[in-house]
């Protein structure tokens, strides 16, 4: 087989049973690879109405076609999964050398089930996969865990993917982290890792990926290669890695201080969180990349921690964790560093963390909670040492952080009257102001996994040329003049529905989120990608194609979130952004959102999708259109039971 | 030969997956003949590849004369005609750059692609370079003559009086 590895792993924990299954053409064909048949597998065999974090539930892990291969900057790789604070589908994407490696063991996808008896860990080693024991690592933190799975296997060049204590304990914003310093994010997939008494995946691999067509393929390769290097963000990467965005959000008057509760930071605080002074107060000179990625354009930077007087080395700050502490109202790039340090070796993920914690410290201010709910922690904004106590106490859920650990929108159900301090969409964290513009603001409200920035947001209407020459461009590509005016609610449907296919793509076939044409678009886009997969695969991928499979995808994810009990009413953002009240800023492109027009914009970007505009479920037509016909019969079902009971 | 700055090195392992792919036309890095050893703890990364050494164990202790020196690029190379496969190079390289696969039965070690080595070519971060082996002997020298006058400068303190 070409560009895949052919096969797919399937480990039964309770049964120590583990089997391998024929990845059908099929489903290769129809879904690529990665997020798109690990949507499929969990459509398919996760059910709708369990809990995620019951036995029964499911973890999926996919890596796409180009994943270890010749691509550049095609290292990404995916977690799916019932979400443990969205309760439907949910999704986690991560780089470095794990996926690759997994390929060339010979699997593309993993599928664990069940619940262990004892801790253990999945060790792949080639063809041969076995459990074993994890009790002697069960309770350690990441770094040592991984050291310890090594040492165990007595390999130091295996790829590992652990949970930390956090994972553990079931802390439902909680990472897994990949080979020390790459996290998969998000999704609170190491809560799920954890409820399945599984410590870590550690996978050696020898075996080859064939290239059906090497000549055209390297060259489609050496072409995509070029464009990276020469890509607008080349430089950004080189001396900010991806941080770049705190000052743009800042012109967009979007930091999103204090838990979004007023929208700009005091200058003199900002001031000393500038990406210049993050990079000068604590990058190394040095760079760090996921496998094949082009090195002059690799973002990950290494940074010095300064931890009880020593100086440690970590590696890769995210815009995340940086952008999301001045949600906290913190300004502090040595507190930043020591902030990521921490919720790596803890395993938790560093947004809904944050998250968690800001909207706890807004219940504080407004005296929702008091120093006898918090175990005496004065939790007001810009308390550096109550922000890592309350991490600390998050991951090990000791007292008030056994409360906070079950994320931000099932805490703000037993905080009374704290809901509208609950900055989620559908559960999850929401990370970015969407009143930066309409289109980001639809791709939020309408994104499959919650409030989501990575999947489906219109950069372009980012950029300041967004309100200049915007209409030639809208026009060009997603076929409405306005489709990337940030200032308007019309033509939105357009530039967020081609975003989220070609999203849902670019995750399908492994590459990285910031090396396509989304980003920009002088980066590989759907001609590149088709060429490629093409010469790779041996299968004829064209542009048309694979705007088909992405909406395919988009919708059987959204499809699984209406069997879940999602419906129209979930598609929104938080109450705060709709209330004239909110502090907003005299140069945010939105001001205070109208209400009207927002429903106007969800009725227009459903009538796109072909979904129905009353309850948001795909209809028929469309499931048969997009080849879906199995689940055309479910959705029928859910629209009978919603106009039922209505 | 190749010549490595592991400051620059960013462990993406490219020039992996372009070696892999120069000499068998697959992805596969465990074949490739240059290796990065990626030690993440301490965030260094750092390179196994042959390093076409003027006395090379490997070539003493092959029992049939397999490995040579192609005198132009002054790589050494081994005769897949003449190689049995013993492994017995395997054991005496002490880089660990030289290999032998079952399936293909004799050692492969990098030959430098004839004077275009493909794993320079795809690290446009230039942590890896190829020069010929004149080229290397000058810039140890200049390396040479600049640690000795630093020495001195120090010794003599004109760097504290400056």
């Amino acid at each position: 087989m070409y560009g895949w590895a052919g096969k797919i792993l399937r480990v039964d924990l309770s049964r120590e049973k583990i089997s391998e299954e024929h990845f059908p053409k099929e489903l290769r064909l129809k879904f690529i690879g990665g997020r798109g048949v690990n949507s499929k597998i969990l459509y398919r065999e996760v059910p709708p109405e369990i809990d995620p974090l019951d036995p029964e539930a499911k973890i999926i892990l996919g890596c796409g076609p180009f994943v270890g291969t010749l691509v550049p900057a095609g290292s990404r790789n995916e977690f799916a999964h019932k979400g443990p604070f969205t309760f439907a589908s949910c999704r986690s994407s991560f780089g470095g050398h794990f996926g690759p490696e997994l390929k060339y063991a010979g699997y593309d996808h993993l599928i664990i089930e069940s619940r262990a008896g004892k801790p253990v860990y999945l060790w792949i080693d080639d063809g041969q996969v076995e459990l074993r024991d994890a009790s002697s690592i069960w309770g350690k933190d990441t770094i040592e865990s991984n050291e310890m799975i090594k040492q165990d296997i007595g390999d130091p060049e295996v790829h590992i993917a652990t949970i930390g204590p956090a994972g553990e304990n079931k802390v439902r914003t909680t990472c897994v982290m990949v080979d020390l310093w790459r996290a998969a994010g998000w999704a609170g997939t190491g809560a799920v890792m954890g409820s399945k008494n599984l410590k870590a995946i550690a996978v050696r691999g020898t075996k080859s990926i064939y290239v059906a067509n090497p000549q055209r393929f390297e060259k489609a390769c050496e072409k995509a290669r070029e464009m990276m290097i020469n890509g607008p963000r080349t430089p950004i990467y080189r001396k900010y890695g991806r941080l770049s965005n705190i000052e743009g959000l800042r012109m967009r008057g979007a930091d999103g201080f204090e838990n979004f509760r007023k929208p700009l930071m005091p200058e003199e605080a900002f001031m000393n969180m500038t990406s210049d002074k993050i990079v000068e107060r604590i990058y190394i000179d040095k760079r760090d990349g996921c496998f094949n990625c082009p090195p002059p354009v690799s973002c990950g930077h290494p940074f010095k921690v300064r931890l009880n007087g020593e100086e440690t080395y970590a590696a890769k700050i995210e815009y995340a964790p940086a952008g999301d502490m001045k949600c906290l109202g913190i300004h502090d790039p040595d507190f930043l560093a020591r902030w990521v340090f921490e919720v790596n070796r803890l395993g938790l993920d560093t947004t809904g963390t944050q998250n968690v914690i800001a909207f706890a410290m807004e219940c504080y201010e407004e005296g929702l909670i008091n120093k006898k709910d918090t175990d005496g922690i004065d939790l007001t904004f810009g308390n550096k040492e109550a922000a890592l106590e309350m991490l600390r106490k998050i991951a090990m859920r000791e007292g008030f952080g056994d409360v906070l650990a079950e994320g931000t929108d099932l805490v703000a159900k037993k905080i009374k009257g704290s809901e509208k301090f609950a900055m989620t969409i559908k559960g999850a964290r929401l990370h970015l102001d969407p009143r930066i513009g309409w289109g980001l603001m639809l791709a939020h409200a309408t994104a499959n996994r919650g409030a989501d920035h990575l999947s489906g947001t219109p950069w372009l209407e980012f950029f300041d040329f967004a309100e200049v020459k915007s209409e030639k461009l809208g026009k060009e590509i997603f076929g409405h003049p306005k489709a990337i005016d940030p200032r308007t609610h019309i033509g939105k449907e357009y530039s967020v529905k081609w975003y989220q296919d070609w999203k849902a793509v670019v995750d399908s076939v492994g590459l990285c989120a910031g090396q396509e044409q989304g980003i920009a678009l002088e980066y590989p886009g759907y001609d590149e990608v088709a060429e490629m997969l093409s010469a790779l695969t041996g299968h004829k991928f064209s542009k048309k194609h694979l705007m088909v499979i992405g909406d395919r995808i988009y919708t059987i994810e959204r499809a699984y979130n209406m069997r879940c009990g999602l419906t129209r009413k979930d598609d929104t953002i938080p109450e705060r952004f709709f209330d004239p009240k909110t502090e907003t800023c005299k140069f945010a492109r939105i001001q205070t959102v109208d209400r009207k027009k927002f429903n106007e914009m969800l009725d227009a970007y459903y009538k796109v999708r072909e979904w129905d505009v009353k309850t948001g479920i795909p209809t028929k037509e469309k499931l048969e259109k997009l080849g879906l016909r199995e689940v055309a019969g479910d959705m029928e079902e859910i629209m009978n039971v919603l106009k039922r009971t209505r | 030969m190749l010549v490595f700055d592991y400051t620059k090195c960013t462990g993406c392992r490219s020039c992996e997956i372009a070696c892999s792919f120069a000499k068998y036309s697959e992805c596969n890095p465990s074949r490739a003949r240059i290796h990065i050893v990626r030690m993440e703890r301490y965030g260094i990364n750092m390179p196994v590849v042959c390093q076409q050494c003027e006395k090379p164990p490997c070539k003493e202790a092959c029992p049939t004369e397999a490995i040579y020196r192609d005198e132009k690029i002054g790589a050494w190379k081994v005769s897949e005609s003449k190689c049995i496969g013993c492994k017995r190079c395997v054991l005496a390289c002490p880089f660990g750059a030289i290999s032998v696969y079952a399936e293909e039965g004799y050692a492969s070690k990098c030959d430098l692609c004839d004077g275009e080595p493909r794993c320079v070519r795809a690290c446009e971060e230039e942590a890896l370079l190829y020069v010929t082996r004149e080229a290397l002997q000058n810039r140890r020298k200049r390396l040479e003559s600049i640690r000795k006058l630093c020495i001195n400068l120090v010794k003599t303190q004109v760097i504290g009086r400056m």
